[in-house]
């Protein structure tokens, strides 16, 4: 592993000499777990991939949402809600008065409102590294009801609802995406926590003779 | 595992919540100590209404539950300053 | 010799698939599909086990995942209940509770001194003399176990998942069934479980001699199966109830915690034995028993039985006995007026003798006990519940089929909440008031009848959806059965005994009877000192007699007796499901490698992986500390603290946030400065300390220790709930990692790396600045925690690593190294920095440990301000001093929480004790009376072997004692 700027939260899974490693817009991830069609098997069983390297923003307090929207940011109407833009950039309304905003792999959305002025009463900077996730396949229940204790089946979730909730004693957010004809699920968590969880999750989906893939399985990079 | 309702989250396992203690008011500060000590000190264990302090974890938001902790029944849950809104 | 029937409908053995297998070192065959003891009761072994206490050859019971008598070994697994799991090929069994096998078991003499060994008898008998009572304990305890186990049993992991549905139903017999699909209707998500192999309850075993069970059945399944939103799980149990309707369901390979909307228990009844000499001989079975082995597996329960009943079931019993072929010999009958009815008509027809008002009086059993040779019957007096012997007469047979009457399966009612009630129709406990969203339906509510409980099931379904919300019609209730199913007191004296209550145990009449005129005549009592329902079966088949002689003893109704407490879970359960697999989270810094890289022993620190101390080959662990604390007061030393709490405080009110919730004042804070903050709790105790650094005007960053980060982040969350400041709260504490670098050198190590000044006018003790390393944008603190020259550095998370490369690569001419929280520790102890949580405990005041210069008491108010103007009025009862213990003391080391001891009297503990080599002296923090704190002022600390080590009080900067 070299050592560049940037490099995932999710390291420390990946140190004993799994993948190949590679950059993604500028932070250091494993690009490649297995054989691209191993790969490709996996992700349609139970595949887990890293995407912490998507630019992330987040901003809180009593004007966020006008400050948002000045910025020309759709922004999810409904308390714990997310939209995403025509650009595929996702917008999470984390309660009632706090934003994530996730970059699509191509976006500059977080660029941009990084460099905007934010400095004003009721609108504050919240700094984003979690570790950024994405679930999918067909047993992707299977580990959702052992890593949770709600019930995260899509009939059970409202659309475009944003869950907090605890993955394997760990806090996370959740959000449930159809993408290209595929249900996923996008997870984040405090990156301190992200070789825990990924570990954990990788374990479980391995036992679904599913596991963990790049990212490139999910966006197109 | 009991469930408990954030207001703003919705209905959760109670693993999802740390407990805060019974939600008091404190008395004016131009109270006598004796009455000040008896606020800091002194707790009812009486089982009854009480209304108490929970805060859900993952994401960061306290509220209060009014429970009766004899039946361990909880009656409604509310954010503070929001008593009226349910 | 086979006892093995011609194929029927329904049996649940698939004869295409022999299985061979072994038991006691003897070679079986039976057929996929069968139980272990089906297959051994097919070919003719009736003694599969001995019984716990007297160990008496056993056979089949209840055949109904209680037949706790009939356990085995194969192998590395042990207690594999022989009445339900399926036999596999190659299973190499032995029966556990033996002492060189099941037929010469060295333990059966037992038997024949059991009148020595009455209940209790061990309570009593081996306390003295107290010597001798290991010798005795050792016996006991190897008698008192049942199976061995396996210390190299692999593990083997046991998922535990979550699942949700509308409505759970447990237990799938005629009423389970039925409240399924009535619920399924609706379109709502229905569970229906069930602990049997396949589904269908008694329908699939109690026929009656009919094919109105069977046929039935068949509807009830198809109705089910065509509902796709109706999930069946057979093969598991419902193992308890917790609030809000969460119940674990026990699968063979995991746990199911199931949270439902409602639940229909349709748990049925164990049916129950009635209790006469000899009731445990091989072949004396209960009638159910019989009808499963006979419709489950085709196999005959014996050849030529006598059925002994106290109810209805009996006769159907004798139906579906005499439809197998096999011969019976006689129903006897306990009811007085069961002669004239229409069942016992029936039975004559087929020419089978009824003997009403009258029981089996003993059980004959063949030479080695294996077996029934005879039974013999005399007349009972159902008043004063004693056999009339005087008109005996014997019975050849070789099996007893008994019928005396059920129990409800209410465990998980009981557990639930439920206010159960007796029913003197029934004779049976059924629920009186049930809780909200829990419903009963079949058996445990009392309904026998086939077409009634069908009724039951679909009435508790209609229940189960209105509790839900939907507007379901409510469909009428069902009584309990009018007739009694079970006996009041189907209970046979025998001044020999060997009438057996609870067969786990070898519980028998007089023991009951004794234990009441010991005075243990209340059920929770009774039960302890007997042992009754603490077997392995919990008192499934011996909880409801056992009441039933009690109230007899007492001469009370039954009612006024209870219960005992039913306790998840509900059915022995293995460890390795319960354990399953666990949740462990823990956070690790995004430094985690590189300190591994380093040596790093890591230790957990509230929920992070911190590095201890470095590891050096050939340097033990004292020394390694002592060396990583010579680095950083010689050179440079360089500590991953990305652990440390870390809070962003934004805002127009955020200085006014600070002072209401620490002590200090940070409205005038200069920007570009470090304050101290002390956190009290409103009673004044000392909770947390740390730093706020002024980065603008309206926007406070602070740190504090690691272990109450998240506690102190939740205060202030609650406390802005409450104030509701114009300020916004971020928790950074991951988003940024942070790294000090210690000592003489660490200027040096840093200047050419950071892009601004370190200079001391530029960059003065407690200052903070942002800055960049290699591009990186970093926050640049400068503490005094554990040296004089320390730089905190503060770095985005995703780029910690890179930053804490070039670091290491600046300081490495220059000796810098790494160290640990060990070091940090003593290295904070030396520079006379007491640390809430260590030095303080949870009734500490500031003013006790002398932080008076962090209270502002002239603000308005701060969180404890009041308490402290209340404890400030007071005198102080200790106070906590720096001390060191005699330049060159070499005795015997004082530890952490010693006593300070005055006149022999408690003045005060040690609260933190080390050797500093850097002073040359043991050095440490301690409370001590305020008139003994001065300077100079001596004291003693008693050390862990009693001895007194006398301490000076030293000024708290040991440091300056440096020799």
């Amino acid at each position: 592993m070299q050592t560049d700027k940037f490099i995932t939260p999710i390291a420390h899974a990946f140190s004993a000499g799994l993948g190949s490693w590679g950059v993604i817009n500028g932070m250091q991830v494993v690009t490649q777990f297995v054989d691209k069609d191993v790969e490709e098997i996996r992700k349609e069983l139970l595949g887990i991939a890293d995407a912490s390297f998507l630019g992330k923003f987040g901003v809180k307090g009593r004007h966020a949402a006008q400050w948002l929207q000045d910025q020309g940011v759709d922004i999810p109407t409904q308390s714990n809600s997310w939209v995403a833009d025509a650009d595929g950039n996702l917008v999470l309304r984390l309660g009632g008065s706090e934003f994530l905003i996730e970059d699509a792999p191509d976006g500059n959305l977080c660029e941009k409102l990084l460099k905007a002025d934010a400095k004003r009463a009721g609108v504050y900077l919240v700094p984003h590294v979690e570790a950024s996730l994405v679930l999918s396949g067909s047993a992707v229940q299977e580990l959702l009801v052992e890593v949770c204790s709600i019930d995260l089946t899509r009939a059970a979730l409202g659309t475009q609802e944003v869950i907090m909730t605890q993955f394997a004693g760990v806090s996370v957010v959740l959000i449930h995406q159809d993408l290209e004809g595929e249900a996923r699920y996008r997870v984040w968590c405090d990156s301190s926590y992200g070789p825990y969880l990924w570990e954990f999750m990788a374990g479980i989906a391995s036992e679904h003779s599913g596991g963990p893939i790049g990212v490139g399985n999910y966006f197109s990079l | 595992m009991k469930l408990l309702t954030c207001p703003v989250n919705g209905t959760r396992p109670l693993s999802e919540f740390v407990f805060g203690g019974e939600y008091r008011v404190a008395p004016p500060a131009d109270c006598t100590d004796a009455e000040w000590a008896a606020y800091v000190h002194n707790r009812s264990g009486a089982p009854g209404i009480k209304n108490e302090w929970w805060y859900h974890a993952p994401s960061g938001t306290w509220f209060i539950a009014e429970r009766n902790t004899l039946t361990d029944k909880v009656m409604r849950t509310y954010l503070k300053g929001q008593e009226g809104s349910k | 010799m086979s006892a093995r029937l011609a194929k029927q409908k329904g049996e649940w053995i698939n004869r295409s698939t022999a299985v061979k297998f072994s038991f006691e070192g003897k070679e079986f065959s039976g057929f996929e599909g069968d139980s272990i003891t089906s297959a051994l009761w097919a070919s003719g072994e009736q003694v599969i086990g001995r019984s716990f206490k007297y160990h008496r050859p056993r056979g089949i019971l209840s055949f109904a995942n209680h037949d706790v008598n009939i356990m085995l070994t194969d192998g590395m697994d042990t207690n594999i209940r022989g009445d339900v799991v399926p036999v596999r090929n190659g299973m190499a069994l032995e029966a556990v509770n033996t002492d060189g096998g099941v037929k010469k078991d060295k333990n059966r003499f037992i038997d024949s001194i059991s009148p020595l060994l009455p209940v209790g008898f061990y309570y009593k008998a081996f306390h003295t003399p107290r010597k001798l009572f290991p010798f005795w304990e050792n016996i006991i305890r190897k008698a008192a176990g049942l199976g061995v186990v396996n210390f190299n049993y692999p593990r083997i992991l046991k998922r535990k998942k979550h699942r949700h549905c509308d409505v759970l139903v447990i237990g799938a017999g005629a009423s389970g069934l039925s409240a399924a699909y009535e619920a399924g209707k609706s379109g709502l998500r229905v569970m229906l479980v069930d602990e049997n192999l396949q589904i269908g309850g008694s329908l699939g075993f109690d026929w009656g001699g009919t094919q109105e069970a069977a046929n039935l059945l068949k509807d009830l399944l198809a109705k089910v199966e065509s509902l796709p939103n109706v999930e069946v799980i057979a093969a598991a149990y419902a193992a308890g109830y917790y609030p809000d309707h969460l119940i674990p369901v026990v699968t063979a390979d995991g746990m199911i915690k199931v949270r439902a909307n409602a639940v229909i228990m349709a748990s049925g009844a164990f049916e129950q034995p009635p209790v006469f000499r000899n009731n445990d001989i091989p072949g004396v079975m209960l009638g159910s028993a019989a009808q499963r082995l006979l419709h489950r597996y085709s196999v005959k329960p014996f050849s030529n039985g006598v059925v002994f009943t106290a109810n209805d079931y009996g006769y159907r019993v004798a139906q579906d006995l005499l439809e197998a072929g096999i011969k019976v010999a006689a129903v006897v009958d306990l009811r007085s007026d069961a002669k004239d009815g229409p069942l016992a008509a029936q039975l004559a027809r087929r020419g089978v003798k009824t003997i009403s008002g009258s029981c089996i009086y003993e059980v004959q059993p063949n030479a080695g006990k294996t077996g029934v040779k005879s039974v013999t019957v005399a007349e009972y007096d159902e008043k004063l519940n004693e056999a009339l012997t005087r008109s005996k007469v014997t019975i050849d047979c070789d099996g007893v089929a008994m019928c005396a009457g059920w129990a409800p399966a209410a465990n998980l009612l009981y557990q639930a909440g439920t206010a159960m009630r007796y029913d003197y129709g029934v004779h049976q406990f059924v629920p009186n008031k049930l809780p909200a969203g829990i419903f009963a339906a079949g058996r445990v509510n009392g309904v026998y009848a086939l077409e009634q409980k069908v009724q039951d099931g679909a009435r508790a379904a209609s229940l189960a959806l209105r509790h839900i919300g939907l507007g379901t019609p409510e469909l009428s209730s069902v009584s309990p059965s009018n007739t009694a199913q079970s006996h009041e007191y189907p209970v046979v004296p025998h001044p020999k005994g060997k009438n057996f209550v609870d067969f786990d145990e070898d519980i028998q009449v007089k023991d009951f009877i004794n234990a009441a005129k010991e005075g243990f005549d209340n059920i929770e009592l009774m039960k302890r000192f007997t042992t009754v329902g603490m077997g392995p079966s919990q008192g499934k088949h011996s909880n409801m007699n056992a009441i039933r002689i009690l109230a007899r003893v007492r001469g009370v109704p039954v009612e006024q007796i209870g219960t005992t407490t039913s306790r998840p879970f509900f059915h022995p359960t293995p460890i390795g499901h319960l354990g399953g697999r666990g949740f462990h989270p823990h956070r690790l810094t995004p430094l985690h490698d590189m300190n591994h890289k380093l040596g790093a022993v890591f230790t957990d620190v509230g929920a992070w992986k911190r590095a201890a101390y470095y590891q050096v080959p050939g340097l033990s662990l004292a020394d390694t500390v002592l060396a990583e604390v010579e680095a950083v007061r010689t050179k440079a030393g360089i500590i991953d603290s990305s652990s440390f709490g870390k809070i962003e405080v934004h805002g127009p009110d955020a200085a006014l946030f600070l002072e209401r919730f620490f002590t200090g004042s940070y409205s005038v804070q200069p920007v570009g400065s470090s304050r101290y903050t002390m956190l009290l709790d409103e009673s004044g105790v000392v909770i947390d300390d740390g730093l706020a650094h002024r980065l603008a005007d309206d926007l406070f960053y602070l740190s504090s220790g690691t272990s109450n980060a998240a506690a102190v982040y939740r205060e202030m969350q609650r406390w802005q709930q409450m104030w509701q400041l114009d300020i916004g709260l971020v928790n950074v504490t991951g988003s940024y990692a942070a790294i000090n670098i210690a000592g003489p050198l660490a200027r040096q190590v840093l200047s050419g790396l950071v892009n601004v000044s370190l200079d001391e006018s530029a960059m003065p003790a407690q200052s903070i600045c942002e800055a960049e390393i290699a591009g990186v944008p970093v926050r640049l603190i400068r503490v005094v925690f554990v040296s004089d020259t320390t730089y905190e550095l503060h770095i985005p998370t995703p780029q910690a690593a890179f930053v804490w490369e070039r670091v290491m690569g600046a300081g490495h001419a220059l000796g810098l190294k790494p160290f640990g929280t060990d070091a940090q520790r003593l290295l904070r102890l030396e520079m006379g920095h007491a640390m809430p949580g260590i030095d303080t405990d949870g009734l500490t005041n500031p003013y006790e440990i002398g932080a008076d210069h962090a209270l502002s008491l002239d603000k308005p108010d701060f969180i404890g301000k009041r308490s402290l103007q209340i404890i400030a009025k007071r005198p102080l009862k200790k106070i906590l001093v720096a001390f060191a213990l005699d330049a060159g003391y070499a005795g015997e080391m004082p530890f952490e929480c010693n006593l300070v001891i005055r006149d022999g009297e408690i003045e005060g503990r040690v609260t933190s004790i080390a050797y500093s080599r850097t002073v040359g002296r043991v050095i440490g923090f301690a409370y001590v009376a305020p008139d003994h704190s001065a300077l100079e002022s001596r004291f003693q600390i008693r050390a862990d072997s009693g001895a007194l080590v006398s301490a000076t009080v030293v000024s708290s900067h040991f440091i300056a004692m440096q020799k």
